[in-house]
């Protein structure tokens, strides 16, 4: 057993034979840096396995019976991070101000929006999605699909739940969006039923390319602090599906420290008022002449 | 809300898309589509240069691309198609190094250094010679880039040559080399860096090497760092001591810990450490953390707990803020509601360790919060505050569907119990006065804190519906045999758990005979008295040898070797010896035989041949207490294994053997090993064979 007061250690060979096991699980990456988020997050799966250390859990995730069950719980550990509302204000600020109005021009004959929010967490991003567009008004009567997707099954119960506490709200441009809000039990408030209507959520590991091949095309893809689970190849095999998932002209927004530097040149840059956004480009009009 | 917009950059961009495209057609296998590809290279986008590149990479044989690549590197080149044709290059690898190394004797000095950041990308460890040779390059430009490209490459003639320039050279190559140790992580001699940190120009590299130095002078280097007139020199000590934290005990930071104490004007340096707190550089916040963690100052306590908003940070500012002192409470409870659940947890932890019952409320809410982290942070917190108050709200989540939660309580409840006889007697009512059957949680509970008159539970408990609960039981059992709970063998009743119908259940009956076996061997050692009987026990762990789940048979196996059963050694040689054995079994019979002393040559050459690395290893460790040559020459073979942690402990076991004549083969390796990680092992088992006589 692991007593209380001596919090077990993680040497840099176990961070490694943990991360390695990992990655081949589930294609997540974690960095050396990252040792202490592994070494604190795993430490209570110890305790749950009556282990004495993160060599004894290499061991139980390499031969038990439960291995794969535990792989799931572990990245599933690992990978859920605190989120909230209208989180990185600038960029979704470009979103509504000035990606809406071009789809809303650009798709105005199909009257057909699509948007995927890659790696949604418990549902903030996607409601926050959600209540920009209708905010918006700029899509009323237009068939609109949010989708929500993520590598942990237990956040996408909360988010399908869609209920939050005040810390979700947090955020100082949150607190207009109560309004789409009911209050339920213990002061936490539940999103309205016309706003969870547009919204979907599905379990989705953005590696797999099984999985991958059953998401249609969008307009517009979220994938917002999620890449830096990823090393170089996953990331370009990332990129390479939400390139291909886009419809042409459609938009990447990325975390404010993510980039597709190194990784791809497919998508143009586009320098907006509020942000810089990563677009796909369009279809050049007509072939020309080679230098 | 404006129209549909055309964004700056949009128009205008179909023109370059097309040339985009074109580029990703062409084929340069081809002659003509080489030739197309290499001008591509100087085209102004940089998404046409970058899609070229992308192309020109996967060519096969560089051979026809290298001429035109290696002449753009010159100083009259588009610097867009230069840094393309570098792109090209260090794709290529290693088989652009030999034609880079030509142009090392370049005449202009601009293309020898553009040659040497590409060999510095490529980081091909039979580069560093000639490398090193442009150390005493003329231009100093030429030497610069000549120990960055070193700094990236490392290994022991890198390393040399860099320790050599440091000595002979002067700014602002000394810097550069200074910079190229930093990026490998090794830090020249104190005293050296002392002499060179007289130079103001040269102390952010000084001292980013201090954070990485063990010698107890740099620690009192790093002090006076902090105090430097320079902002940046003052912060690159500040995250140099994050360094030394993040990577050492905090028992060894003792001698900074009180030289920071003994600096003149600790009052501005708090001040402007609770500013590097919010730095974005976790090197910088740790150690400003580290700083008013020694500095001891209480008021700077609201400061750290906002650091601890940082899960990267939150086990230092923890720390410091427990280190601060017992009357915290007035100046971090006000705090409380604007802290996220889990620097809240962090808070309210502190306040609990340091006994403050107010904050049982708080805590208790925080456990039915929705938060996990938060909530396991608080269960954790309750249990170190002692309060018996805590116990209902920690017994109702013995039975949470979360594991982690009803883990934690299990271990805040034996905290609890260990707080005297009152306490205990409190919590062990948790089980005994149950009203319905026990689980899982509260099995592990009584493995804690049960006494013998809970044996019977815990027997009865080996029956029980639930398969956790079972496993749960027979480690239970295992834990009171240890403390000598069940008489002086392993308890009987663990042995019917090995014909349980569910295979984890008789894993788990192994694993516990073993445990107990093992506790008792060694209490009966420390006490003087004989040995305990495990016959009865081994004979039935032989009999597991054949069980059908690979687990069973594993676990088995390492009891047997904890039982000291040297008479069932034959059984489990077969099996460490058989090629189709699943590995898991055969690690546990190689280790098992190693604990028994009957890992001979034969058993341990077949295992290292396994395809399991962790069979292998075991082979690795039991070899590197084997006496004789084929023990050695097994070791030198698993120092070239594929996988780096079989390499590792390779390294380690032929470390341990102390053989003076392994040191020029382990040199040998040493020299050759590109992992970090081996590196180190190599470096240590060689230091290690040095100093033998």
């Amino acid at each position: 057993m692991t007593p209380l007061d001596h919090a077990p250690v993680m040497s840099a060979e176990e961070f490694r034979l943990l991360r390695d096991l990992i990655y081949d699980h589930c294609g997540l990456f974690f960095r050396d840096e990252m040792r202490y988020l592994l070494e604190r997050r795993l430490a209570p799966r110890l305790q749950v396995h009556g282990l004495q250390g993160f060599k004894d859990y290499h061991h139980f995730l390499r031969y038990d019976v439960g291995r794969r069950a535990e792989l799931d719980v572990a990245a599933e550990i690992l990978t859920t991070n605190e989120t909230y509302f209208f989180r990185e204000p600038h960029q979704l600020r470009a979103f509504s101000e000035e990606i809406l109005p071009i789809l809303a021009q650009e798709r105005r004959r199909e009257r057909r929006l699509r948007i995927w929010s890659a790696g949604c967490s418990t549902g903030e991003e996607v409601y926050t999605i959600a209540i920009l567009l209708r905010s918006s008004g700029l899509f009323d009567g237009w068939d609109v699909d949010i989708f929500g997707s993520d590598l942990a099954r237990r956040v996408l119960a909360l988010a399908r739940a869609g209920v939050y506490g005040a810390n979700a709200f947090r955020n100082e441009e949150a607190e207009a969006m109560r309004r789409w809000f009911r209050p339920v039990d213990g002061g936490k408030l539940a999103i309205l039923d016309a706003v969870r209507k547009d919204v979907s959520f599905s379990h989705l590991n953005l590696l797999d390319e099984g999985m991958m091949s059953l998401v249609g095309t969008v307009d517009v893809i979220f994938c917002r602090n999620v890449m830096i689970y990823f090393d170089l190849p996953a990331r370009k095999r990332v990129v390479r599906s939400f390139r291909d998932k886009l419809e042409e002209g459609g938009f990447l927004l990325l975390g404010h420290s993510e980039s597709l530097l190194n990784v791809t040149a497919d998508f143009e840059l586009v320098h907006f008022k509020n942000d810089l956004v990563y677009r796909k480009p369009r279809p050049a009009p007509s072939a020309r002449a080679l230098p | 809300m404006t129209g549909p917009v055309d964004p700056p950059g949009l128009p205008g961009s179909s023109e370059e898309e097309s040339r985009y495209q074109a580029v990703r057609r062409l084929d340069p296998a081809s002659a003509a589509g080489l030739r197309e590809l290499l001008g591509w290279l100087s085209d102004p986008s940089w998404r046409v240069r970058n899609a070229a590149s992308e192309r020109l990479a996967r060519l096969e044989d560089p051979a026809p691309a290298l001429p035109a690549l290696l002449a753009s590197l010159g100083p009259d080149s588009f610097p867009g198609a230069r840094n393309a044709s570098a792109v090209v290059l260090v794709r290529f690898g290693a088989r652009a190094v030999e034609p880079l190394l030509d142009r090392l004797g370049a005449a202009a000095p601009q293309e020898r250094t553009g040659a040497l950041e590409i060999l510095g990308e490529i980081r091909e460890r039979r580069s560093a010679g000639p490398i090193a040779g442009a150390l005493s390059d003329p231009d100093p430009n030429v030497r610069v880039a000549a120990a960055e490209a070193l700094g990236k490459i490392g290994g022991p003639e890198a390393l040399s040559a860099l320790l050599e320039a440091l000595v002979q050279e002067a700014q602002p190559v000394r810097q550069a080399v200074l910079e190229a140790l930093a990026q490998l992580r090794v830090a020249p001699p104190a005293a050296v860096l002392a002499a060179i940190g007289a130079d103001r120009a040269l102390r952010r590299p000084v001292y980013r090497l201090l954070g990485l130095s063990d010698e107890p002078q740099a620690l009192e280097l790093l002090a006076e760092g902090l105090i430097q007139p320079a902002r940046t020199v003052r912060e690159t000590a500040l995250a140099a001591v994050g360094q030394q934290r993040l990577r050492r005990p905090a028992a060894a930071l003792q001698p900074l810990a009180r030289a920071v104490r003994e600096l003149p004007g600790v009052a501005a340096l708090a001040e402007q450490c609770e500013g590097a707190l919010k730095s974005e550089d976790c090197a910088v916040a740790a150690g400003a953390i580290s700083v008013l963690q020694w500095l001891g100052d209480a008021s700077r306590a609201p400061a750290l707990a906002r650091a601890a908003e940082d899960e990267r940070l939150r086990p230092l500012a923890s720390a410091a803020l427990e280190e601060l002192g017992h009357d915290l409470g007035p100046v971090l409870r006000p705090l409380l509601p604007e802290l996220s659940a889990a620097a809240r947890a962090v808070v309210l932890g502190t306040l609990a360790r340091h006994g403050d019952a107010s904050v049982l409320p708080e805590l208790l809410a925080e456990v039915a919060g929705e938060d996990d982290l938060a909530r396991a942070a608080a269960v954790e917190g309750l249990g170190r505050l002692g309060d018996l108050r805590a116990v209902p709200a920690l017994a109702g989540l013995l039975r949470d569907p979360d594991a982690n939660l009803s883990g934690a309580a299990v271990a805040a409840l034996a905290l609890l119990a260990a707080r005297g006889a009152g306490h205990a007697d409190r919590v062990r009512a948790v089980y005994r006065e149950a009203t319905e059957p026990p689980g899982p949680a509260l099995f592990r509970l009584m493995g804690r804190v049960g006494q013998p008159e809970d044996l019977a539970a815990l027997q009865a408990g080996l029956q029980a519906p639930h398969r956790g609960a079972r496993v749960a039981a027979a480690a239970a059992l295992a834990s009171l045999a240890s403390q000598g709970m069940t008489g002086t063998e392993p308890p009987h009743q663990l042995l019917d758990a090995l014909d349980d119908r569910d295979p984890s259940v008789r894993a788990a009956a192994a694993q516990a005979i073993g445990a107990s076996a093992r506790a008792l061997r060694q209490r009966a050692r420390e006490l003087g008295r004989p040995l305990p009987d495990c016959a009865e026990a081994a004979r039935a762990l032989a009999m597991a040898l054949r069980d059908e789940d690979p687990l069973v048979r594993a676990a088995a196996s390492r009891a047997l070797g904890s039982c000291g059963a040297v008479e069932y050694a034959d059984g489990l040689s077969q099996l460490a010896r058989d090629p189709s054995a699943p590995a898991e079994a055969a690690a546990a019979a190689v280790h098992a035989l190693c604990e028994l002393g009957r890992a001979g040559i034969e058993v341990l050459e077949p295992a290292a041949r396994h395809r399991d690395p962790e069979v292998v290893k075991e082979a690795v460790a039991a070899a590197g207490a084997l006496p004789g040559a084929a023990a050695a020459r097994l070791l030198l073979t698993a120092a070239s294994h594929p996988r780096w942690d079989v390499r590792r402990a390779a390294a380690r076991a032929l470390g341990q053997r102390g053989e003076r004549a392994l040191l020029e083969p382990l040199r040998g390796l040493s020299a050759g090993e590109e992992d970090g990680l081996v590196a180190e092992a190599f470096a240590e088992a060689v230091h290690a064979l040095e100093a033998k006589p």
